[in-house]
């Protein structure tokens, strides 16, 4: 029988670019991008937008809030010049502003615009300490249980969390990273408080789904809130409804690396 | 739509009933169930009759024990705007019929109250509590008059669904306890679990009185991630309406948003293109299969089989990628809509679909042998969480764990719609009831839709995808049904002059079957809760709604 070097089991360098490269059909982050044609102005995907996620800026510029957009395609049917498609929408963000995205409707540029990237990126120390292993404890605060399932598959053969260092726990006295889903409910609102007073300084907490970044399609009612950082501190948001698992992973690892 | 033939006794209803089986019989000249199915996507279906309030205990009970029909969904509604009263609505399947019968009465404004049927029939207990909790109508004699869905922090005399409900305000806390029922004896200790759980799990509160390692009682404590769906849903478009019933419970997407595009469809009296049909069963039958094998491997993670396990998320993952291709989510998200679906799919793309059947099927052969040659299964999974028929059937259980139960009930044949109208099914059962027979079950379920997915995709044609004007509206109500990976889901539907939703109640499976899983756990292991757990496979999202 062969030996198989132990560098190819172990592989501490494993980078986003491994996860792209593993990706089957497509990328798994859809969410409307204006696709280059000229924007009428007609605002049809503003008023059909069910979570309010795009508006129209001094009449010239498109604006949208991914952290509310639950990637319904609404606006993309309801657009006829055909100005926006389903495209790769965008990874996690460590604030709700970086989920915003404007563009200019007499000039719809094709792609997202580029970040700045910065070589040396200075990742925050508390980051830094989680870079190679994280202890994750998840807390469904009314979620649909499509976020959860995504999450649960991050763990599955195929995205295999754990070669990254990335382990479910089943008490927050375990954990050093919160996954948090849903909007926040009502009811579950005093067991994320105590979850995340249970936790274990320093940590991090990570908003999962449309529902946990902004309340999504059920926030902002009597009964829910209007997201997770209503409630605790976020220091990541991953937007989607739901984020795929590839998402997830992403976002975590650019968040580790220090390239968002 | 309702008869308005004025009802005493059962006889009248019995009549009612085959005056609109023979309606529809003379239409087609064929089995009742057919003609309507292809009209309007639902087979002789939702039957709807206005009863007097104080009838109702007694023509409940003889539906169910003379016409066999067991109660599916209690919902009431607030119409004292222009109806002075409560409307309260029962509905029975009555499988022999192939019928939803519908009992609507009224609830005088100034005598909030309706008879409770909770003793005689237990399956109303948690559907009767409910509208007390949402609606402030009493349940008179109601057993367990305890809150359900809002926890104790909710202040009295506070109830959402009631036109009055101030939707724009936070809702104060007060102070209030819950009473769990105690046991008591000696050496009987209690276990609380939850919400939050150990994995990643749905929140829910589990306490345990147990001797040892033996569980003597279990009391369900769910509702916490009650999201207020229902009430929120009014007002909104119908379009909007698909998207949230999308979003009541992830892995039920197709379902549910199938369940109430039918009742948006059957107010507007469309049928929808049989393309459209036959490719809503596909995304139907896609959704059990990842539902299902999710549910085989949680199985085989809970009893520590890790190689059972691993192959079902690698299947399940082939499904979802699948989903993915085929509509861009992988839970099959933004494709169904009322009347039809909101765009096509390409030939390549259903070509793709067909070459996964073949491999599907090898893959889930080869699961099921991995699975059950292992003695340290077999052990686990016999004999474990034994669920009776007589509990089953008397708590209304619905879907594969009745079908485990040995209770032959699959929407898709009694009440076929779509698809499933033109290709009838066998229903499989199981008669242990335990999570050795609902996991062998769940197996057999694949199978069976692969072999439907062959059949939707074999014949085929193009052609439109999307019928319908659903823009001028008179007030209209109707119910939709399908048959969930969990079993029935019903979705009532009222919609104003608007085309807006005015009103809207679903009951999924999980609602139903919740109340049973205490009775599958008397007298096993604490340990062994949650792999019958599992086994059940109970969406918290989807009953909590
Ligand atoms: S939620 Fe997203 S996909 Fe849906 S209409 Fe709004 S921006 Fe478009
Ligand atoms: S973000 Fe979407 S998928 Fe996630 S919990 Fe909310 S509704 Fe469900």
């Amino acid at each position: 029988m062969r030996r198989i070097s132990c560098k190819r089991i172990c592989r501490p360098k494993v980078t986003i670019k491994d996860i792209d490269a593993q990706r089957s059909s497509n990328s798994g982050r859809w969410m409307p991008v204006p696709d280059g044609l000229v924007c009428s102005g007609c605002t049809a995907c503003v008023k059909i937008c069910p979570t309010g996620a795009i508006t129209l800026k001094n009449d010239r510029q498109l604006v949208f809030k991914y952290d509310a957009c639950i990637a319904c395609r609404a606006c993309v049917d309801a657009c006829a010049p055909g100005a926006l498609v389903m495209g790769p929408g965008i990874d996690g963000a460590t604030s709700r502003g970086a989920l915003t995205h404007a563009f200019s409707i007499n000039k719809l540029s094709p792609n997202l615009p580029e970040k700045p990237q910065t070589k040396d990126a200075v990742i925050p120390e508390k980051i830094k300490i989680f870079a190679r292993s994280m202890h994750v404890r998840e807390v469904d605060c009314g979620s649909c249980n499509a976020c959860e399932l995504e999450i649960a598959a991050i763990s599955n053969p195929v995205y295999d969390a754990e070669r990254f260092g990335i382990h479910i726990v089943a008490s927050p006295r375990h954990a050093d990273v919160l996954f948090v889903t849903g909007p926040v409910t009502r009811q579950m609102e005093l067991a994320l408080r105590k979850t995340d007073a249970a936790t274990p300084t320093p940590k991090l907490i990570v908003a999962i789904g449309a529902c946990a970044c902004s309340g999504g399609l059920f926030g902002n009612t009597p009964v829910t809130g209007t997201g997770v950082d209503e409630f605790i501190g976020v220091d990541l948001y991953i937007p989607g409804c739901p984020p795929s698992p590839r998402a997830i992973l992403r976002s975590i690892l650019a968040l580790r690396s220090g390239t968002i | 739509m309702a008869t308005t033939m004025h009802i005493r006794s059962i006889k009248d209803i019995v009549r009612a009933i085959d005056n609109k089986a023979g309606e529809y019989a003379g239409k087609a000249g064929k089995r009742p169930g057919e003609a309507l199915g292809e009209a309007l996507g639902g087979a002789l279906g939702e039957v709807l009759i206005d009863i007097e309030l104080s009838l109702l205990p007694k023509l409940a009970l003889d539906i169910v024990d003379e016409l066999h029909g067991t109660l599916q969904f209690i919902f009431a509604v607030d119409e004292r705007s222009h109806n002075n009263g409560f409307s309260l609505h029962h509905i029975f399947g009555i499988p022999s019929k192939h019928c939803l019968l519908h009992l609507k009465s009224v609830i005088p404004a100034d005598a909030p109250e309706f008879p409770s049927l909770a003793l005689q029939l237990p399956a109303m207990n948690w559907h009767e509590r409910k509208i007390a909790d949402m609606l402030g109508l009493t349940p008179v004699g109601h057993p367990d008059p305890r809150r359900l869905v809002l926890h104790e922090d909710w202040p009295q005399g506070v109830y959402p669904w009631r036109d009055d409900f101030d939707s724009k305000q936070k809702v104060p806390r007060v102070k209030g306890t819950y009473e769990f029922h105690r046991i008591e004896g000696e050496g009987v200790f209690e276990i609380a679990v939850g919400p939050v759980h150990a994995g990643i799990i749905e929140p829910g509160h589990f306490r345990f009185s147990s001797v040892g390692e033996k569980i003597l009682y279990l009391e369900l404590r769910l509702f916490y991630k009650h999201r207020g769906i229902e009430r929120f849903m009014r007002g909104r478009s119908l379009l909007e309406g698909a998207l949230v019933a999308e979003r009541v419970s992830g892995d039920e997407t197709v379902a549910n948003s199938v369940a109430y595009s039918q009742a948006i469809e059957r107010i507007f009296k469309v049928a929808i293109p049989e393309r459209a049909q036959r490719l809503r069963a596909v995304f139907l039958e896609l959704e059990r299969m990842h539902c299902h094998l999710a549910d085989i491997g949680g199985a085989a993670t809970d009893i520590a089989f890790s190689i059972g396990a691993a192959k079902a998320a690698l299947l399940r993952e082939k499904v979802m990628s699948l989903c993915e291709m085929v509509s861009g989510s992988r839970f099959l998200r933004g494709m169904i809509a009322p009347g039809g679906l909101r765009r096509d799919i390409d030939n390549e793309v259903i070509h793709r679909i067909s070459s996964f059947i073949e491999i599907a099927l090898c893959d889930v052969k080869e699961l099921e042998a991995t699975t059950f040659s292992r003695s340290s299964v077999i052990d686990r999974f016999m004999k474990t969480g034994v669920l009776s028929t007589e509990h089953a059937l008397n708590l209304g259980v619905v879907g594969p764990v009745a079908r485990a139960s040995g209770i032959a009930v699959d929407t898709r044949t009694d009440y076929p719609y779509g698809f499933y109208a033109m290709h009838p099914l066998d229903i499989i059962t199981r008669f242990d009831g335990d999570v050795a027979a609902r996991v062998r079950l769940k197996f057999d379920e694949v199978r069976q839709s692969l072999g439907i997915i062959e059949a939707a995709l074999g014949a085929i044609k193009s052609g439109a995808v999307r019928t319908g004007d659903f823009a001028v509206s008179s007030r209209g109500q109707a119910l939709g049904w399908v048959e969930a990976p969990r079993g029935m889901t019903l979705c009532w539907v009222e919609i104003d002059d608007e085309a807006k939703i005015a009103n809207c109640r679903l009951r999924t499976p999980s609602f139903n079957n919740w109340p049973a899983l205490p009775y599958a756990l008397h007298g096993n292991i604490v340990p062994d809760f949650p792999l019958v757990n599992k086994s059940f496979n109970l969406s918290y999202a989807g009953n909590d709604l």
